[in-house]
């Protein structure tokens, strides 16, 4: 196996049980493990059944997933990009999915339509930022990635646009959904199988993805077909996004931080950090959903308020120790 | 029994843009030589390796690599057959020393293969070999120009092929490296492999190369072993820079005039 991937297991494993267990057991009501213990076994408080394995669990299950899908897709941005600083809304995709959902939530419709609405917004902008990046020929880095900054900054155009003509009763809504937000989180079952898929694709295809870090050119070089590689990183990382958005909102950070910690901690191969990425990203955002729900409980704060609050400072501090 | 040419250079015409076409290239590479390609800024020396490395497309003219056309091999075989130090290392992603020089093993690894222990020797040696064994868990982007030039070198050992193609392999080291790096590019071509290298310094080219290609920068260029190719009108002519040429022991040596004498 590649080596330190034990020790990353070894690490992340207990970390996503514990994160698992605290979304369980803390929120406006705490349950005691020995309460929980109960209910598994099927006696226990009904109370703390349906708090439990009906609220909780599938909110949990979800915040896991999504987590787990932002982080990789960050990490595969970054790698795309060749820049460590990339996340995986740098393309503009949050911002097509939340013209998608805010459309769907000015006309009314129901939360199916809202999700169904911001994953055609997000891959709409996928194929727009990907279309525009390619229509003169070759395309790079770099030109991708202005083409993303330009395109993000025309839907936040469209979503301010879209928040000054709405009336007020929705707005509290739609600023959550822009936050991030997993209390409307449908199903935990399309983001965890996506995430599933995802590790499955890319996990023998680590070792090229690492010789892809070294740069088109050089990977070129070493025999590798670097825009097939380049083509399908981009559209798995986007697909991971538009699904985790769609789901949970534009949560920040989790894509940014997580990846760029989890380097520092465990190395830069990505036979180890892709999945150190699921775990770490699902730890994570399921520890930081089970603050936005306790902290001022029974109010729930947007969970990415949360992770920006949390994130932030993070980042600034990888930012400083960051040398030269 | 005669050896085949490891590279042949068919009326190559390689495409500089902005330029007329230059004088067709026509040669042969053999086991054994070390090629220097010499000429001034802009004169097409690094177009021409991105050429005979398959990278960019030749505008006219055959490329053939251990007699097979070059565009026939696939681009993993061809990474068996022929490595290639940039004159530039990219802007690359963090990554480790020794990961870094793993990732050249690719070509010999099937995709979804992980590296064998054989695999990490030969890593461990060529970093040994570059002096940069105490380096191995660095991070790439924390290492010097010519560390990281050094790091190149060592990924190219370790890719193990036939033919080197160099852009400028001095680039960026000090005088010691600078010797040891051509001394590394003499062994390889002693026990049977083939270099190919851009150079800017004109003694160097003419200590360790057995050939040079002289690329003028209107597009004419010339050929041969090197002790015919080291006249000083045509060395003048090439950079547009008076030279005095002597001799230490044995040795030629070219050093540029100057106005102030």
């Amino acid at each position: 196996m590649v080596s330190g991937f034990y020790r990353m297991l070894a690490w992340l494993l207990p970390l996503a049980c514990l994160s698992l267990a605290l979304g369980l057991l803390v929120g406006s009501v705490t349950i005691s493990p020995a309460a929980a213990w109960a209910v598994f076994k099927g006696q226990g408080d009904p109370l703390h059944h349906t708090l439990m394995l009906e609220l909780r669990l599938p909110r949990v299950l979800a915040a896991f997933a999504v987590g787990g899908l932002l982080a990789i897709a960050g990490a595969l941005m970054q790698l795309l990009l060749r820049n460590p600083l990339a996340d995986p809304y740098v393309l503009g995709l949050s911002g097509g999915a939340a013209v998608g959902a805010l459309l769907a939530m000015l006309a009314g419709v129901g939360t199916t339509w809202v999700s169904g609405s911001a994953f055609l917004g997000a891959l709409a902008s996928t194929l727009l930022v990907f279309g525009l990046a390619r229509i003169s020929g070759n395309w790079n880095p770099l030109r991708l990635l202005l083409t993303g900054i330009v395109v993000a900054s025309g839907w936040g155009a469209v979503i301010s646009f879209m928040l000054a003509v709405s009336p007020s009763r929705e707005l509290p809504g739609m600023l959550y959904w822009l936050m991030g937000d997993l209390s409307y989180a449908q199903g935990f079952a399309l983001p965890w199988a996506t995430l599933l898929l995802v590790l499955l694709i890319l996990q023998p295809l680590g070792r090229s993805l690492n010789v892809l870090a070294r740069g088109s050119q050089q990977a070129a070089s070493l025999g590798m077909a670097v825009v097939r590689a380049e083509g399908l990183i981009y559209l798995l990382a986007a697909l991971m996004t538009a699904i985790a958005v769609t789901v949970a909102g534009s949560i920040g950070f989790i894509g940014l931080l997580v990846p760029h910690a989890l380097r520092l901690l465990f190395g830069y191969d990505q036979r180890k950090l892709l999945p150190a990425c699921a775990l770490a990203g699902g730890s994570l955002l399921v520890l930081a959903d089970t603050l936005a729900r306790s902290l001022l409980a029974p109010q729930q704060l947007p969970v990415g308020v949360i992770t920006a609050l949390l994130g932030v400072p993070a980042f600034l501090w990888l930012l400083s120790r960051r040398p030269g | 029994m005669k050896t085949s040419p490891r590279m042949e250079l068919d009326q190559l015409v390689i495409k500089i843009p902005g330029r007329k076409a230059g004088n067709p290239l026509s040669l042969q590479v053999f086991p054994g030589q070390t090629w220097g390609i010499l000429g001034p800024n802009g004169s097409g020396k690094t177009t021409l390796l991105l050429t005979l490395a398959g990278l960019k497309k030749p505008q006219q003219g055959q490329i053939h690599l251990a007699g097979q056309a070059l565009e026939s091999w696939s681009a993993r075989e061809r990474a068996c057959q022929l490595a290639l130090v940039f004159q530039q290392q990219e802007d690359s992603f963090p990554a480790s020393v020794l990961e870094t020089t793993l990732t050249s093993r690719h070509p010999h690894l099937k995709a979804w293969q992980r590296e064998t222990p054989e695999d990490s020797l030969l890593a461990q040696q060529a970093l040994e070999r570059m002096d940069l064994a105490a380096m191995e868990e660095r991070c790439i982007t924390t290492l010097s120009g010519g560390e990281r030039q050094r790091l190149a070198l060592a990924c190219l050992l370790t890719q193990q092929t036939p033919l080197w193609l160099l852009d400028e392999p001095t680039n960026h080291l000090d005088l010691h490296h600078q010797i040891s790096a051509l001394e590394l590019i003499n062994e390889k071509v002693k026990a049977g492999g083939s270099a190919i290298m851009a150079l800017h310094d004109l003694n160097l080219a003419s200590r360790f190369c057995s050939h040079l290609l002289l690329l003028y920068p209107d597009g004419q260029a010339c050929w041969g072993p090197k002790d015919q190719m080291l006249e000083l009108p045509a060395l003048e002519r090439l950079y547009q820079q008076p030279l005095i040429a002597t001799s230490i022991s044995g040795q030629k040596v070219f050093i540029p005039q100057t106005s102030t004498g």
